[in-house]
């Protein structure tokens, strides 16, 4: 019997302070694939140079990039926030 | 650096600051017109603090950062937060509290700091990403 597996979709967004991927609406992507994906499509698409430090935040929490949509419980229009953790402060 | 340079580099470093972006991080726009970028971070919805980026020789020179209220008049004191970004002590030129972190222009000219150069740095740093380093330190004492 064969067994019919359902792909479900998310529609995500990337917003940093270089620009927002894509530039109008959503990139449709399905829910199983890494965050992280979509990230680097962001990331060439926007020209940022470096992104070492950097965190995604969705729904006001931070996210894990190397697990999936599912994996981060995440559903439906998803807005990541992809940025520098706060910087180090000086001790002065 | 020639003005002209300067402002281009403004210009390109503020023009992708979107309103999404803004009302995402609870940012609020006091000004932006060269040489100033002037943001206060708002928490239940009313702005704490603005944060106000001199950029006049930027990036030759690293913005210098102010710590205004929301009226926009110098602040007293500020609240330090875990990592230190937020120093209430007086800074030696300034004489006021200051962001003590790489990217601002009175961490790299303080004497503590004076060896961290900021033309080695310069390179992976933008106004934005400086702004946003600046918001995640507040926000850890601002939820």
């Amino acid at each position: 019997m064969e067994t019919q597996v359902q792909h479900i979709s998310v529609e995500v967004r990337v917003v940093t302070t270089s620009g927002t991927y894509p530039t109008h609406g959503f990139e449709k992507t399905p829910s199983h694939q890494p965050v992280r994906q979509v990230l680097k499509e962001a990331v060439r698409e926007l020209k940022i140079r470096d992104t070492q430090g950097w965190i995604a935040l969705a729904i006001g929490r931070e996210i894990d990039p190397d697990k999936s949509y599912e994996g981060n419980s995440l559903k439906g229009e998803v807005v990541i926030d992809y940025g520098p953790k706060e910087g180090g402060g000086g001790d002065a | 650096m020639h003005s002209l340079v300067a402002r281009q580099i403004f210009s390109d470093e503020t023009g992708v600051l979107t309103s999404e972006l803004f009302t995402l991080r609870g940012w609020h726009a006091f000004t932006i017109a060269f040489p100033v970028l002037d943001i206060g971070f708002t928490a239940a919805d009313q702005v704490r603090i603005r944060i106000r980026m001199l950029c006049g020789e930027y990036n030759d020179e690293p913005a210098s950062i102010e710590l205004l209220n929301p009226k926009g008049e110098y602040v007293a004191a500020v609240e330090q937060d875990p990592g230190g970004v937020f120093n209430s002590s007086a800074h030696p030129v300034t004489g006021r509290p200051f962001i003590c972190m790489r990217g601002s222009r009175e961490y790299h000219v303080h004497p503590s700091h004076i060896n961290d150069r900021w033309e080695t740095i310069r390179d992976q740093f933008t106004l934005g990403y400086v702004l946003t380093q600046v918001w995640r330190a507040w926000k850890r004492r601002n939820p």
